[in-house]
C-alpha cells in the first residue's frame, strides 16, 4: 500500500499541470513574503509602536497559505480520480484488488501530501522569521495547526467533489464552485449570524491564526474531517457493493458533531501576551457595570473594519453585551468630518473614544480605552504644575512625558493642574503627584493639597534636594529630607557616569518593590527621615528603599573632589530613599521618594525604574498594573542577516520555486533518457 | 483444443441494465464453464460493452445477478483474480510502460505476490520489451493498446475480461492475441468481446452474440452436431416437414425470433437427418440461411443482423 501511495504521489509530481501551480503558488507566497517583508521593514524605519511581525507578515501569509493549498488540492485532487475516468483508467481503482479503504487512502494520502507543500513552505518562511525577529511561537504553532486542520478539511472537500466528477474540468468547476461557496456562507455567517452555531472553516481559521484554540471550533473541525472523510468513501464506491453501514454511520456522527460543536464552551489563548483574552480586573469592573458596551467604529476602509472586528471578538467573547456597529466618514455631519477615523465606546452615560489607526495592537486599545473609559469616573491622576515641577506634557529630559505616556497607555486619565489657576482638587482625583517643586507654593495652595490629604486623597511625593518643600505639607506627613545630596562612591566605581546616582540594589518586602527583578537608579537624590511631631497611632510608616551603606550626603554635589566631609556635618550610612505613609483610619497612603529624577525623561528606561514608578502608582491608586498591558510585542521588530534579507527579497519569491521547476524538468529529462 | 471442464464458474440470471430509460441489456441471463474461452460477438449497441462492464463489476445492474463461483462481482478475491481491459482506454501521460505495468500490478496484488516476476512474464508473453520505457502517450495506438491488453494477463488471472482486445492491432499482434488467449490453461476462464470473426472464431470455444441487449445465439465452436438455420417458418413448419423417425433425431431450439426471420440452433447427431435438412433448406424459399456447422454460422448470423434480414 505504502508503494503504491508513493507511486500515485510520484505520478501527480509528475503531473505539468500539478507542478505549474506549485510553482506558481509558491512564487505567489515568496513574493507575498518580499511584499509584507519591505512593508515591514518600512515601518520599522518610522519606529511604529504597535508593528508585530506576526500580524503584518505571518497571519497574512498563512490566509494566502490556505487559499494555496485548496488550490493546490482541487489541481492535484482532479489528477487522480476524474483523469483516471477520463482515460478509462478507474479499472485500476474500482477492480483493485484491494480492500476498499485501502484503494480510498491510497487516492486520497497523495493529494494531501501534495497540497500540504504549501503548509511546508509557510512553515520554513515563518521559521526563518523567527531567526529575525522574536515570533510568539505558541502561537504560531496554534497558527500552523490550525492551517493544517481547516486545509485538511478544505482539501476533503475538494476531494469528494472529485470522486462525483468524471471528467477533469467537471472536477475543476464542482470543486472551485463548491470551496468558494463554502468560504462565502463561512464569511457572510460570520458577518450576519455571528451568533449561530454553523462551524465552517473560515471562523476557525482566524481563530487559530490569532492563537486561540476553541473547543468548538475543535470538535467541528473533527466532525468536519469524520463527516467528509465518510462522505469521500461512499462516494468513491458508491457504485461497488462493498459494506457501507459503517461509513454511514461515521459520516452521521460527523454531521452531529458539526451541528452540535457550536454548544460546546471553552477556549484557550495560547499566545504568549494573551491578546485574545480581556483582562480579567477589567472584566469584573465592565461585569459590574451590567450595561452593554457600544462600540461604534467610524471606520471607511473594509480591511481596517476587519481588524476592528477581530478586537470586538475579544470583547464580546467575555462580556456578551456588546454590540459594535460601523459608519462611514461621510455619513457624519460636516463638522464631525474633520476629526478622521475613529472608535467610540459607550457604557451607559460613560464614554471613551481613541482614534484610529490604533497605536498599539486592536485587543490592547480597547483594553486601554474600556479601562480609562471606567476609571474616568473615580481615579485621575493629576499631576500639580506651576512651580517648576517636572512636567507630564513638556519634552525636557527632566520631564516625565514617558510616565505619563505610559501610565496614559495603562488606562489612566491623567491631568496637569496649576492649583493656582484652577483653586480645586477635583473628587475623583485618585492620585495626586508633586514631582520636585522648584518654588515655593502660596498658601491657598498648600490648603488645598492639606484639605484633600484630609480627604483621605493619596499622593506621590518626589522631593529633589534642591526642591521647595511646603512646609506644612511636610509637617502634616511628618517626613523630611536630610540636607545634601546623596553620593554613592561605590557606585560610581562599580560603572556609574557620576558618583551622585545612587543604585540601590537591596529591596524590600513592600509590594511596591518586592516584585522587581534589577536595580534602581536614583540621580542626584536626597535622603528621608521621618519626623513625626505628633505621634498618630493610626499612621504606619514603612521604609521602600534604602541605599545601600557608604553612601553620605554630600553638602557640595558640584565640586570635582567629592569626599565624605565629617567635620561639614554631613553623614555617611544607609538612607531611606522612598518612604511609604499609610494611614489605617481613611486607608490613605502617601509615598515620598527623595528623587524626582528616576522617573524623569532621562533615566526612567534605566534598569528597573519605569516598573518601580508605575507599581508606586498602582500601589497608590489601589489599581493592580495589567502587567500585559505595559508589555510591548516581542516581534516589533525584524533583524535578519545579511543573508536572511537576500532570502526574503529573492529566495522565497524567485529562488526555491526555480529550483522547484530545474529539479521537475531535470528528473522528466532524466526519466526519458533513461 | 475445447476445454471439457463442466464446472461452472459463472452465472448470469436475468440480467437487466437501463440507462436514460433506453435498455441496454435486456433479461439475459447466460453460464460459463470454468476454463471456456468466450467471445461476446454483435453489433456496435449491441451491449457487449456494458455487459462486460456489469461482469466486472464496474456498474451495477438494475435487476438480475452475477455470480462468480457463488460470490460477487464485488468481491475482493474475485478482483484478485480477475484481469480486464475496457475499451477505449488512453494513455496515463506521465507514466512510462513499465511504471504502468508496475502501477496495475500494485493495485491487482495481495501483498504477497511477486510484481516483478508477474510484468516480466507478460513482457515476455506480449514481446513489450521494445515499448517498456517509453512514455504511454508516445506509444503508437497498437502499442499502448497491447500495453493495456498485457496488464490484464499480470498475475495469469482466473478471469479474464477483455473488451475489444484486437482493436488497433496489427495482423501479427492480432495473432499473438490468439496464441496467448490458447495459451491460457484449463483453470483460466476469459470473456472477450470482437467485431473481427476470424479472430473469434481462432481463439474463442464458444460465442455468445447479442443483438440489443439480448442474447441472439450461444454457439459452441466445437460442436460437430450442430447446424443454424436462419427461416421464416415456425418450429411446427419446420418439423412437419420432416418424417417422425427423423424429427426423433433432430430437435429445433428457437433462439431468436427478429421481425422479418427466426433464427434456430437444430441439433442432431444424425449425418443423414442433417442431409435431409440441407436438401429441405436448398429448396424452400422460406429459408434464409442454412449453416451447417457453428463456426460457419458465425458470419452469416452477424450479416443477417447487420442487415436486418433478422
Amino acid at each position: 500500500m505504502k508503494t503504491l501511495m508513493a507511486n500515485l504521489t510520484r505520478l501527480l509530481w509528475r503531473s505539468p499541470s500539478v507542478i505549474i501551480t506549485l510553482v506558481a503558488v509558491l512564487v505567489a507566497m515568496g513574493f507575498f513574503t518580499r511584499l509584507s517583508y519591505q512593508q515591514f521593514l518600512f515601518l520599522q524605519a518610522q519606529n511604529l509602536s504597535s508593528l508585530s511581525v506576526f500580524n503584518e507578515v505571518i497571519m497574512p501569509l498563512a490566509g494566502l497559505t490556505l487559499i494555496s493549498q485548496l488550490l493546490v488540492g482541487i489541481i492535484a485532487s482532479v489528477q487522480l480520480m476524474p483523469r483516471l475516468v477520463q482515460l478509462g483508467q478507474s479499472f485500476l481503482i474500482y477492480q483493485a484488488g484491494i480492500p476498499p479503504l485501502q484503494s480510498y487512502l491510497i487516492l486520497v494520502f497523495p493529494i494531501i501530501i501534495i497540497s500540504f507543500i504549501p503548509w511546508l513552505f509557510f512553515l520554513l518562511i515563518s521559521i526563518h522569521i523567527d531567526f529575525a525577529s522574536q515570533l510568539d511561537t505558541l502561537r504560531l504553532l496554534v497558527a500552523a495547526i490550525g492551517l493544517i486542520s481547516v486545509g485538511l478539511v478544505g482539501v476533503m472537500v475538494v476531494v469528494c467533489c472529485n470522486f462525483v466528477a468524471s471528467r477533469v474540468l467537471t472536477g475543476l468547476l464542482l470543486s472551485t464552485i463548491l470551496v468558494a461557496t463554502l468560504l462565502s456562507f463561512d464569511s457572510m455567517n460570520a458577518l450576519l449570524w455571528s451568533q449561530s452555531y454553523w462551524r465552517g472553516l473560515l471562523s476557525p481559521f482566524y481563530r487559530f491564526r490569532e492563537g486561540i484554540v476553541v473547543v468548538a471550533d475543535l470538535i467541528a473541525l473533527s466532525g468536519w474531517l469524520v463527516f467528509l472523510f465518510s462522505l469521500g468513501f461512499l462516494l468513491l464506491h458508491r457504485r461497488l457493493t462493498c459494506n457501507k453501514n459503517k461509513p454511514l454511520s461515521i459520516l452521521f456522527i460527523g454531521v452531529f458533531l458539526v451541528a452540535t460543536a457550536g454548544l460546546y464552551q471553552g477556549q484557550w489563548d495560547l499566545t504568549n501576551d494573551k491578546r485574545n483574552s480581556l483582562d480579567s480586573i477589567l472584566l469584573t469592573k465592565l461585569e459590574q457595570q451590567d450595561q452593554p458596551l457600544v462600540i461604534t467604529a467610524v471606520i471607511n476602509e473594509e480591511t481596517n473594519r476587519d481588524e476592528i472586528l477581530r478586537g470586538f471578538d475579544v470583547v464580546k467573547r467575555f462580556y456578551d453585551k456588546s454590540e459594535i456597529s460601523f459608519r462611514a466618514r461621510q455619513s457624519l455631519g460636516p463638522e464631525f468630518q474633520y476629526q478622521g477615523e475613529y472608535i467610540q465606546f459607550q457604557l451607559g452615560e460613560m464614554y471613551q473614544a481613541i482614534a484610529y489607526p490604533l497605536e498599539y495592537n486592536v485587543k490592547a486599545s480597547f483594553e486601554m480605552a474600556i479601562s480609562q473609559m471606567l476609571r474616568r469616573k473615580s481615579q485621575w491622576i493629576t499631576f500639580v504644575e506651576g512651580h517648576g515641577e517636572a512636567s507630564p506634557i513638556a519634552k525636557n529630559t527632566s520631564d516625565l512625558g514617558e510616565l505619563h505616556n505610559t501610565i496614559k497607555m495603562m488606562g489612566w486619565p491623567v491631568a496637569a493642574q496649576n492649583l493656582t489657576t484652577t483653586p480645586v482638587i477635583s473628587d475623583n482625583t485618585g492620585l495626586l503627584v508633586i514631582a520636585s517643586s522648584k518654588q515655593s507654593w502660596q498658601k491657598q495652595e498648600e490648603d488645598l493639597v492639606l484639605d484633600y490629604l484630609k480627604n483621605g486623597g493619596n499622593l506621590l511625593l518626589m522631593v529633589d534636594p534642591d526642591s521647595v518643600m511646603p512646609p506644612r505639607l511636610e509637617e502634616t506627613i511628618g517626613i523630611s529630607r536630610i540636607p545634601g545630596t546623596l553620593v554613592d562612591w561605590s557606585g560610581y566605581q562599580g560603572g556609574t557616569p557620576h558618583p551622585a546616582i545612587v543604585i540601590v540594589n537591596q529591596l524590600t518586602d513592600h509590594p511596591t518593590v518586592n516584585k522587581l527583578n534589577n536595580l534602581l537608579a536614583f540621580p542626584w537624590a536626597s535622603a528621608l527621615e521621618v519626623v513625626e511631631l505628633k505621634v498618630n497611632p493610626n499612621v504606619e510608616y514603612t521604609s521602600i528603599l534604602r541605599t545601600p551603606q557608604g553612601v553620605w550626603t554630600e553638602f557640595n554635589v558640584e565640586s570635582e573632589q567629592l569626599a565624605f566631609n565629617q567635620e561639614q556635618g554631613e553623614l555617611q550610612g544607609s538612607f531611606d530613599i522612598a518612604l511609604a505613609r499609610v494611614d489605617q483610619s481613611n486607608q490613605q497612603k502617601v509615598v515620598v521618594v527623595g528623587d524626582s529624577h528616576f522617573a524623569s525623561d532621562s533615566a526612567v528606561n534605566n534598569y528597573a525604574n519605569k516598573q518601580f514608578a508605575l507599581n508606586l502608582i498602582s500601589w497608590l491608586t489601589n489599581l493592580p498594573i495589567d502587567e500585559q498591558q505595559v508589555a510591548q510585542n516581542r516581534d516589533s521588530s525584524l533583524r535578519p542577516s545579511r543573508l536572511g534579507h537576500f532570502v526574503f527579497n529573492w529566495g522565497y519569491g524567485l529562488l526555491l520555486p526555480s529550483l522547484l521547476l530545474l529539479l521537475w524538468f531535470w528528473r522528466k529529462r532524466r526519466r526519458f533518457n533513461a | 483444443m475445447q476445454p471439457k471442464n463442466s464446472v461452472e464458474c459463472l452465472s448470469v440470471s436475468e440480467l437487466v441494465f437501463r440507462e436514460k430509460n433506453k435498455l441496454i441489456i435486456d433479461n439475459l441471463s447466460m453460464t460459463v464453464d470454468r476454463g471456456q474461452k468466450v467471445a461476446l460477438v454483435g453489433l456496435n449497441g449491441a451491449g457487449k460493452s456494458t455487459l462486460i462492464a456489469i461482469l466486472t463489476g464496474l456498474i451495477k445492474p438494475q435487476d438480475g445477478r452475477v455470480a462468480i463461483n457463488g460470490r460477487s462481482a464485488q468481491d475482493l478475491d474475485f478482483k484478485r483474480n480477475l484481469g480486464v481491459q475496457y475499451a477505449n482506454t488512453q494513455a496515463i501521460t506521465n507514466l512510462s510502460a513499465s511504471e504502468y505495468l508496475y502501477l496495475c500490478a500494485q493495485t491487482k496484488f495481495a501483498e504477497n505476490k511477486s510484481v516483478d516476476n508477474a510484468i516480466e512474464n507478460v513482457v515476455s508473453l506480449w514481446r513489450l520489451e521494445n515499448i517498456l520505457h517509453r512514455p504511454m502517450s508516445a506509444l503508437s495506438q497498437g502499442n499502448l493498446q497491447k500495453l493495456i491488453i498485457s496488464q490484464a494477463f499480470l498475475g495469469a488471472p482466473e478471469f479474464l475480461v477483455l473488451d475489444e482486445p484486437t482493436q488497433a492491432l496489427d495482423p501479427v499482434e492480432q495473432q499473438r492475441f490468439i496464441d496467448n488467449i490458447k495459451r491460457l490453461s484449463d483453470s483460466q476462464t476469459c470473456i472477450f468481446s470482437s467485431h473481427h470473426i476470424n479472430e473469434t472464431v481462432e481463439a474463442a470455444d464458444r460465442v455468445l452474440m447479442l443483438h440489443n441487449g439480448q442474447l441472439v445465439a450461444d454457439i459452441d465452436l466445437f460442436e460437430t452436431d450442430e447446424c443454424w438455420l436462419m427461416t421464416k417458418e415456425s418450429v411446427q413448419e419446420l418439423e412437419a416437414f420432416f418424417s417422425e423417425s427423423e424429427q426423433q433425431e433432430m430437435r429445433f431450439v428457437a433462439c431468436y425470433s427478429g421481425q422479418r426471420s427466426q433464427l434456430y440452433k437444430v441439433t442432431t447427431a444424425d449425418a443423414q437427418s442433417m442431409q435431409d435438412l440441407k436438401n429441405y433448406c436448398d429448396k424452400n424459399t422460406a429459408v434464409v440461411r442454412f449453416c451447417a456447422s457453428p463456426k460457419e454460422s458465425l458470419l452469416p448470423i452477424f450479416s443477417a443482423l447487420a442487415n436486418g434480414d433478422l
